[in-house]
């Protein structure tokens, strides 16, 4: 009797010892949310060459999934470091450029986001994105028109830019309405990138537009209907004209101007 | 002629069907279809990473065979002493020394072609067509191979396998970092400058064999440096199996 | 006819072979006796043209055999052989009788020797299953594969049982019917004994006897008087 609890006690103890290392890990990953989040190191690209074989450009396209991972939990300052340590490693990797030039203005960086893509352009002559993201730049961050449509043009004239690209670059500058044109040029980014980060972004910028489309309407039918145009956009609610305020992917506060325009703050 | 032949064709057999080989072959199998999951990590692209770490998966792992292939035969030869029964036939010693190499050139040109056709049926499968620039970059990756074979086989003529390895693997890593030494070199004074010079010309420069990061990028090898290299890889080869097979015939057994 | 003049080996400062010099007639069975690391292995490695002597030469059938194409008549068993663990057999053998081109044995005369040394029903099984004696056998059978007229054994006996050691030595007794010249190296007196016409005995690198076993053993036992020799040669 003795000897078959002896013998089923041996039995336990392998799935026994497994259980406590499985609790053991699960509670550390439990713990990890308390752990302070260390900001990844960025090894610079001299020193990755002279450990990596030449394998070059497959360096660069793991720090790029990297950098995406990451970019989420990164404090934002990284960025650009790490997107310039890409562009260190393997020049011609177009795409973080590209990526740089439309996304870090957002996030508080646009003289940066100017230069890489800059550098981009440079050496990279046949990805249009780069031109044309980085005018898409100028044209709403930096308002610097001038420099928009000669990065538009640029665009345009790179091989493998799609028509409608293409269409839009040509006649940037002759549209009167600057709204119009940024609509269409989130618009355009928005059918021709494969990446889901920019396609939100270009989609957010677009619904964002179409809500001050909205308003404005709203705002029109008021001043037909009253004579005189609302003080801020609850009347436009109190008054009946509309249902509700479409939700702003951005966190935006209307204000109406008196000439019924409407300001974003 | 024909004894180097069938010596090859042995040394092909004994290590085709090594087991260890057929592990690490799997393990690269499975790395070239697991960038396709890495290539949709990557937001945009895909095929561009898919091709990337594909042919960087094929190095690595074309490498890691080629090492442990090359020096656990020899290993085997020298511990076994199955060179006794060879050297009493009608054989000479430097038949010995060019069947191993072309055998094990061989095997490790089937094992590299074996996983190239598995990126490219991958590569096709995610709508990237047929990558012809991609055989050329593993085309000229066997002859760095080569040059590591006929590396480790003059090594294991005067050290022991696993200092073969280790020497080996040190080559690799200097061979392809060569042209840093010569940015050192322009800061260095002139005895130093000479020293580093004449080991950047006399080491086997094997970052010319790299031309991974053009094919990713779709640029073309312009056809006078594919010669270059070529004549270079053939010339420093037969370089390192002549010694070889020079230092084999003083060797005492 | 095998001879051997003056030959000389000196290993990191040692003398192993110390201007040694032998005969062996034609169609005869020559043992070469000592104690471990008397030089017999360096010995038998210098006369089958795998290594050079430092000193002397060595002439079979009036050849060197350092140049390739003497070893055409030649067979060597090593001492514990070994060979390509991945191949079975049958491969091994016919991979070493290709190594003769023209000289070497067609397909079936393989098999028959495989059959002769007792390991035709592991031939296509893997080396790496093969045990010691097995082994052996297959040392033995490569030996044989281009039907050559000088045959070397560097402890041929070495690892088989009492019957397999028997089998051996019926094989060693019908080659030198056939004419075919024998040399073998052993430290097993008995075997030596049971088929030699001559031996020879080397000790520290010096050969101390050469000549016909019953002129050697002068009524004693060839144990004993061996024993009695190399005690002799080492005060």
């Amino acid at each position: 009797m003795v000897l078959s609890i002896i013998k089923n006690t041996k039995l336990l103890i392998t799935p026994a010892l497994l259980g406590l290392i499985i609790s053991f890990q699960y509670y550390y990953d439990k713990l990890e949310t308390r752990r302070p989040i260390i900001p990844p190191t960025i090894i610079p690209a001299q020193i990755l060459r002279l450990t990596n074989l030449g394998l070059d450009s497959a360096t660069g396209v793991i720090l790029w999934i990297q950098a995406i991972q990451k970019m989420t939990d990164v404090p934002i300052i990284i960025l650009p470091k790490l997107i310039r340590n890409i562009n260190d490693i393997d020049p011609k990797f177009s795409y973080p450029y590209a990526f740089a030039a439309l996304l870090l203005p957002g996030a508080g960086f646009p003289d940066e986001a100017v230069e890489i893509a800059r550098i981009g352009i440079e050496k990279n002559h046949a990805d249009w994105r780069i031109p044309y993201y980085l005018a898409t730049t100028y044209h709403i961050f930096l308002k610097d028109r001038q420099s928009a449509a000669f990065y538009f043009d640029l665009a345009s004239i790179t091989p493998g830019a799609p028509e409608n690209i293409k269409t839009i670059a040509v006649r940037y500058g002759a549209r009167k309405n600057p709204r119009d044109q940024t609509k269409e040029i989130w618009t355009s980014i928005y059918g021709t990138t494969g990446d889901d980060i920019i396609k939100e972004r270009a989609r957010d910028y677009v619904i964002q537009i179409e809500i001050l489309e909205f308003l404005e309407r709203a705002i029109r039918i008021h001043k037909e209907k009253y004579g005189f145009y609302p003080k801020n956009t609850d009347d436009l609610i109190t008054r009946k004209i509309i249902k509700e305020i479409p939700p702003s992917p951005f966190e935006v506060e209307y204000h109406i101007q008196t000439d019924g325009q409407i300001n974003i703050q | 002629m024909n004894t180097i032949l069938v010596i090859a064709k042995n040394t092909f057999r004994q290590t085709i069907r090594d087991k260890i080989l057929y592990g690490i072959f799997t393990f690269g199998l499975l790395f070239i279809g697991s960038t396709v999951i890495l290539g949709s990590l990557a937001l945009e692209d895909n095929i561009f990473i898919i091709r990337n770490l594909g042919l960087a998966g094929i190095y690595i792992f074309s490498l890691i065979i080629t090492i442990f292939l090359a020096s656990s035969l020899i290993y085997s030869e020298v511990e076994n002493r199955t060179t006794y029964i060879l050297l009493a036939k009608p054989v000479a010693r430097s038949s010995i020394i060019i069947g191993k190499f072309l055998g094990l050139l061989l095997a490790i040109a089937t094992t590299t072609l074996l996983m190239t056709l598995a990126y490219i049926i991958i590569v096709v499968t995610n709508g990237g067509g047929i990558d012809y620039s991609a055989l050329a970059a593993v085309g000229i990756q066997m002859f760095e191979m080569a040059l590591l074979i006929a590396i480790i086989i003059l090594f294991s003529i005067f050290t022991t396998p696993l200092g073969s390895i280790i020497y080996t693997i040190l080559i690799v890593y200097i061979g392809h970092s060569l042209s840093f030494m010569l940015l050192y070199a322009e800061r260095s004074g002139n005895l130093a400058r000479s020293v580093l010079y004449s080991i950047y010309y006399l080491f086997p420069n094997l970052e010319k064999f790299n031309i991974r990061n053009l094919v990713v990028h779709n640029i073309s090898v312009s056809s006078q440096d594919t010669l270059i290299v070529t004549i270079y890889a053939i010339t420093y080869t037969v370089f390192l199996i002549y010694l070889a097979q020079s230092l084999f015939n003083r060797k005492d057994l | 006819m095998i001879e051997i003049k003056s030959i000389s080996k000196t290993y990191d400062d040692q003398k192993v072979v110390d201007n040694l010099s032998l005969s062996v007639p034609r169609s005869t069975v020559f043992g070469f006796l000592g104690p471990n690391g008397a030089g017999k292995t360096t010995t038998v490695k210098i006369v089958v043209g795998i290594n050079k002597p430092d000193s002397g030469s060595v002439s079979i059938n009036g050849q060197s055999p350092t140049s390739p194409v003497a070893r055409k008549e030649i067979g060597f068993m090593p001492e514990e052989p070994h060979f390509y663990d991945q191949l079975t057999g049958l491969e091994f053998i016919e991979f070493a009788n290709k190594l003769f081109g023209d000289g070497g044995s067609p397909g079936k005369d393989l098999k028959d020797i495989l059959g002769r040394v007792g390991i035709y029903d592991a031939r296509n099984k893997k080396i790496r299953t093969y045990s010691k004696g097995m082994k052996q056998r297959l040392g033995f059978a490569q030996a044989l594969v281009n039907n050559p007229k000088y045959i070397f054994l560097d402890e041929p006996l070495d690892g088989l049982d009492p019957v397999g050691r028997l089998e051996i030595k019926t094989i060693l007794q019908n080659l030198k019917e056939e004419g075919k010249t024998i040399f073998f190296n052993s430290h097993i007196l008995s075997d030596v004994e049971s088929i030699c016409d001559n031996i020879g005995i080397i000790h520290r690198g010096k050969l101390i006897y050469s000549g016909s076993i019953s002129q050697f053993r002068n009524g004693l036992s060839l144990e004993e008087k061996f024993v009695e020799t190399i005690k002799s040669h080492t005060r």
